[in-house]
């Protein structure tokens, strides 16, 4: 398991480098616009000036040093660039049989189900070691950038914030290995997971942009990471990581399943 | 109690409604190098994938050395060595690295000597198993293809049209080697191929299947004497007399100074019975394994 593994991190290491340096750079400029603003004092002009819809959506984040530090846990090009990278990471089962590979390796005496447990592994130690990245890199710059006197998100709040993304990443990669279980190309697992994870972030949009489609909310597990919440300390925590991981559970047992049933 | 090496008992899979194999069932004995002979899609994959619990038989089942291909197929893996039909790799690679990775995920490492007889008789320099093998040709991922498979020492080999992409010379090295292992009684050979003359050269006995059903299982030998020989009778003059009715001879053709007979049996008689006509000469060939498989699949019974 140890050589697939080692194997499988192999080739998606420097995906997951440019990925790491992506997300540590993003925080560094982050950090920065938030302590310009801070030192221009113009925290109070900013929540003003933007439209209603965007104060309520982004709410404490755009009216402290705290906040704008933390809203590179739940601004949605860091949340799509997570679940996009735990999807490809997690639709390595449907590659390995599009590209033959699962010949060679179950041509050796490997049960089936290590193949699952490499890619459930790979997903979720790359996933965890990105947010875990962005939350040290989220310290280190406030420890390093902010003002004397002015805090920066508070612990808790860090690791409720990384908790959540974590949650919300390992989410769609355990939907990811449902359907990679089932289909033989990989480019097909991540054109119907791409389209599903942008569909359902549009739902999440509209949810929040217009009560018509309120009864939806549910439906969408990008509603269960609500940043503003977490910084306000007025987040379901519980229930959203559970709601969270029981739906990354469903599809990694299910991708267990199908691929133990399924000709290669 | 004897097991054979490899065992298919009724073993069908259908895709659907297409049949990709029906009731095949063949034993194969430890030693034999066997050949799987079929047209493009007649099943020869399908099978072997069965075999490697790759898919999951619609009914029957398949066994290696006494172990059930789906049921203990760690068991029946850890004795296999497997040639798929297309090489899969790993493009970023070297193929020194990707024989180590294969080596390391079972059944055991491979010995250094063996490794490097197999590297030798392969041609592959230590220049080209340094190279990455999304720069390998066609022939030079079948030969690393062809080393991953053998390089443990399985007592089973399962080789999916092995010579495929192959030069001559490579052509050449294959058969030595797998004549040396049946030889030495090292491994059972189960290789599927729809190219006549290596099986001829290659192996003792064939399985000839046809749209997913099994034609026949013969030895080569068995194989040619259910076959006639065709005959040539030259003649020195124009020959009016009535061609002699023997049994097991049938007449091709006749012209006045020619007969072409096929002859199924001893040619004595025959040869009796042309005594006293002005034979010029007399030719005779036995059918290629060519002729035989094409005659077979024609006829279309399955055994």
């Amino acid at each position: 398991m140890l050589t697939l593994l080692a194997r499988s991190f192999g080739r998606v290491s420097r995906m997951w480098a440019a990925s790491a340096l992506l997300l540590v750079g993003f925080q560094v400029a982050l950090t920065s616009a938030a302590l310009s603003l801070q030192e221009s004092g113009d925290y109070g002009r900013l929540f003003d000036a933007v439209p209603a819809f965007v104060r309520n959506w982004l709410g404490p984040s755009l009216s402290s040093f705290a906040g704008m530090t933390a809203l590179v846990f739940f601004e949605p090009l860091v949340i799509l660039l997570l679940v996009l990278f735990a999807v490809y990471i997690a639709s390595e089962p449907a590659s390995d049989v599009e590209d033959g590979l699962i010949d060679l390796l179950l041509a050796r005496p490997l049960p089936r189900h290590w193949i699952v447990t490499r890619s459930l592994l790979v997903m979720t130690v790359t996933a965890l070691t990105l947010v875990l990245m962005l939350a040290a890199a989220n310290m280190a710059s406030v420890a390093l950038m902010a003002p004397d006197g002015v805090p920066g998100p508070s612990g808790k709040t860090v690791l409720n914030l990384a908790a959540h993304l974590f949650a919300l990443t390992w989410c769609f990669g355990g939907v990811t290995l449902a359907v990679a279980a089932r289909l033989e190309r990989r480019s097909g697992v991540l054109g119907v997971l791409t389209i599903a994870v942008i569909a359902l972030f549009l739902l999440e949009v509209l949810v929040e942009f217009s009560k018509r489609f309120e009864p939806l909310r549910w439906l969408t597990p990008f509603d269960y990471f609500q940043g503003t919440q977490i910084l306000l300390d007025k987040a379901p925590v519980t229930l959203d990581l559970t709601v969270l991981g029981t739906i990354g559970l469903v599809g990694t047992a299910i991708g267990y399943w199908q691929f133990a049933r399924r000709d290669l | 109690m004897h097991v054979p090496a490899i065992a298919l008992d009724g073993l069908t899979k259908y895709y659907g409604r297409v049949v990709g194999l029906e009731r095949l069932s063949l034993t194969v004995e430890p030693g034999e190098v066997f050949g799987f002979l079929g047209a493009n899609g007649a099943g020869k994959t399908t099978a072997i994938r069965l075999m490697m619990d790759l898919l999951r038989p619609t009914a029957g089942r398949a066994a290696v050395l006494g172990f059930d291909c789906h049921r203990q197929a760690l068991e029946a893996r850890r004795r296999i060595g497997y040639l798929p039909g297309e090489t899969p790799l790993y493009p970023e690679l070297t193929g020194a690295a990707y024989l180590r990775f294969l080596g390391s995920i079972g059944p055991r490492p491979p010995a250094p000597a063996r490794l490097n007889a197999l590297l030798r008789r392969f041609e592959m320099s230590r220049l080209d198993l340094g190279r990455r093998m999304r720069d390998y040709s066609h022939g030079m991922k079948r030969k690393l293809g062809i080393i991953q498979a053998l390089m443990s020492e399985p007592p089973v080999l399962i080789l999916d049209e092995p010579t495929s992409g192959l030069d001559p010379l490579m052509i050449d090295a294959f058969a030595e080697e797998i004549a040396e292992l049946s030889a030495a009684g090292r491994a059972t050979v189960f290789l599927s191929s729809h190219v006549l003359s290596e099986v001829e050269r290659i192996c003792s006995r064939i399985a000839l299947i046809r749209r997913g059903s099994l034609v026949t299982v013969r030895t080569l030998d068995d194989l040619r004497g259910t076959q006639p020989r065709r005959v040539t009778i030259l003649f020195s003059r124009p020959i009016t007399a009535a061609i002699p009715v023997l049994p097991g001879v049938t007449i091709v053709s006749r012209r006045d100074r020619e007969w072409v007979l096929d002859a199924l049996g001893p040619l004595g008689p025959l040869i009796t019975a042309l005594a006293g006509l002005p034979v010029d000469d007399i030719r005779y060939s036995t059918p290629t394994l060519e002729d035989i498989v094409l005659r077979l699949f024609a006829e279309g019974q399955p055994c």
